[in-house]
């Protein structure tokens, strides 16, 4: 508990630091640099969620230990919150700084792709009724999905920098100022402790829900019945 | 410059405040969940 | 998961021989009642007639054309695919044979075959579809023999890409628009590629080396590996 407070305190502290203690950086138009502080350790945790889902993924297909899935199901529902929050936060910087919302430059796209992959991920679970079925085939969708990402990485940034010569988003170099380089860390640190901490308890819902599957209750009996004799 | 700094600062922190506020109270109802209900006794 | 022998020794079905007897059989099917292909060439021709039309009339620019057209006719192939190739293991959840299918059958040979079915049916749409849209729209390509190898390269990644979604929808409950939301994402980098590749072979310039080609086929082999590994798990659920 005394974690949960103080990352509260410490990400409190990164939002004013953010604003009054480091300056706004040079190469960009007024303040809008600031917003960097938010949208990078966004699009971190984003792809930091992906991640952990695709490995949970394989995790589960290979002991299919349902605790695993939950991580896999929670750590995708948090990828795609962060996805959301990193895009919408780099259009503003987008605008702000090159006059439009979308340019499809290789971030934008790749982190639209990434919410592509999301949105296919939670179509794919909604669609099986069946539950075990479901986990498998989720877990084999996004591993497929993540061998795509090579590609992506390799084959995007090729096409796009040859096809339009765009303005590629630089996030910076937040090393140059000292002060500023702090808030990037400190903002980091907060929102992966935030990302973390989302993630527990969602699994713990998880866990709570699981109690009342039929297939919990069945193998509780059975571990009862057994107990008793 | 100063005042809509500030500004943002406020509204952001507002949020913040919201969302850390709404973490809490889950954890709150998660843990007295997992407190009451034990494994399903039927 | 059981190792097979790709070349038979004392006369034992293989995965090969069991796969080619899948694919035949669907190929008869096929042959018969012409659904899946009617399908596809239905689609494609229509948007092709769409495109043809609405782009006919309006000028544009000679220097745009060889990526406007690579991407308009990727776009074509692409979309026909994905409202077609799912028929592949669809049609086997519709009439009930899903069941047979699995005892007749070791799964990576299953899917092997439905490959093999996905490839003839995506031969099929570009051999007609290709030539038309070139004719019709009057695309002038400078490296012919660049442009051949990445449709057909671009081809077999596509039947790489969607074969193993297709198995999962046809098990699933939201069948057609599914298969395309899942799939999209998937075909994503093989589509920038292969409409890269088309441009290039169009424009003529800097085609040494033949990159986009070789990064189809590196998508089409890892495709289809991980869905060797990764349809028995599905399949036998």
């Amino acid at each position: 508990m005394i974690v949960k407070v103080l990352l509260t305190l410490w990400m409190t502290a990164m939002i004013v630091a953010a604003f009054l203690y480091a300056g706004a950086a040079a190469g960009f138009p007024g303040q809008t640099s600031r917003i960097l502080f938010f949208h990078v350790p966004q699009a971190w945790v984003a792809t930091l969620s992906f991640l952990l889902s695709m490995v949970a993924s394989c995790m589960y297909l290979a002991r299919r230990r349902v605790r695993v899935d939950y991580v896999a199901l929670s750590a995708a529902e948090l990828g795609l919150l962060f996805c959301i929050l990193a895009t919408a936060t780099g259009s503003i910087f987008a605008k702000a700084t090159w006059g439009s919302f979308w340019n499809w430059d290789p971030r934008q796209t790749s982190i639209v792709i990434l919410l592509m992959i999301y949105g296919a991920y939670f179509a794919l679970r909604s669609a099986v009724p069946d539950p075990e079925k479901r986990r498998v085939f989720a877990a084999v969708y996004s591993i497929l999905a993540f061998v795509t990402v090579p590609f992506l990485v390799f084959v995007v940034p090729r096409i796009t920098a040859s096809l339009h010569p765009e303005d590629t988003m630089n996030p910076a170099n937040p090393g140059m100022d000292p002060k500023t380089l702090k808030v990037f860390l400190g903002s980091l640190f907060a929102y992966t402790g935030l990302f973390v901490w989302m993630l527990r308890l969602k699994i713990r819902l998880l866990r709570l829900e699981g109690r009342q599957e039929p297939e919990f209750i069945i193998t509780e009996k059975l571990r009862q019945e057994g107990e008793k004799r | 410059m100063k005042e809509g700094l500030n500004f943002v600062l406020g509204v952001n922190l507002i949020i913040w405040f919201g969302i850390a506020f709404y973490l809490f109270i889950l954890d709150r109802k998660i843990r007295k969940l997992e407190d009451t209900s034990q494994d399903i006794k039927r | 998961m059981r190792r097979g022998r790709w070349i038979t020794r004392t006369g034992q079905s293989t995965y090969l021989n069991e796969a080619l007897a899948i694919w035949l059989r669907d190929l008869r099917g096929e042959f018969r009642t012409r659904y899946a292909v009617n399908a596809i060439l239905m689609f494609a021709v229509t948007t092709l007639i769409a495109v043809s039309f609405s782009i006919g009339s309006f000028r544009i620019a000679e220097a745009e054309k060889p990526f406007l057209y690579s991407v308009l006719l990727w776009i074509i192939l692409v979309f026909s695919a994905l409202s077609g190739l799912s028929r592949s293991f669809v049609k086997e959840e519709e009439a009930g044979t899903m069941d047979v299918l699995k005892l007749s059958a070791r799964p990576q040979a299953v899917f092997l075959g439905k490959l093999f079915f996905n490839l003839t049916l995506l031969g099929a749409l570009e051999i007609i579809i290709v030539p038309s849209f070139i004719l019709m729209m009057n695309y002038k390509i400078k490296h012919p023999g660049l442009f051949t190898a990445m449709i057909i390269t671009g081809g077999f990644g596509l039947g790489a890409g969607t074969s193993i979604v297709a198995a999962m929808i046809a098990q699933a409950s939201a069948r057609g628009a599914l298969f395309s939301v899942l799939s999209f994402p998937l075909l994503l980098p093989l589509m920038i590629t292969a409409i890269k590749g088309c441009e290039r072979a169009a424009d003529g310039m800097n085609t040494a080396g033949w990159p986009e080609v070789r990064i189809a086929v590196a998508y089409t082999v890892i495709m289809i590996i991980m869905s060797l590994f990764l349809f028995p798990l599905i399949w036998e659920e």
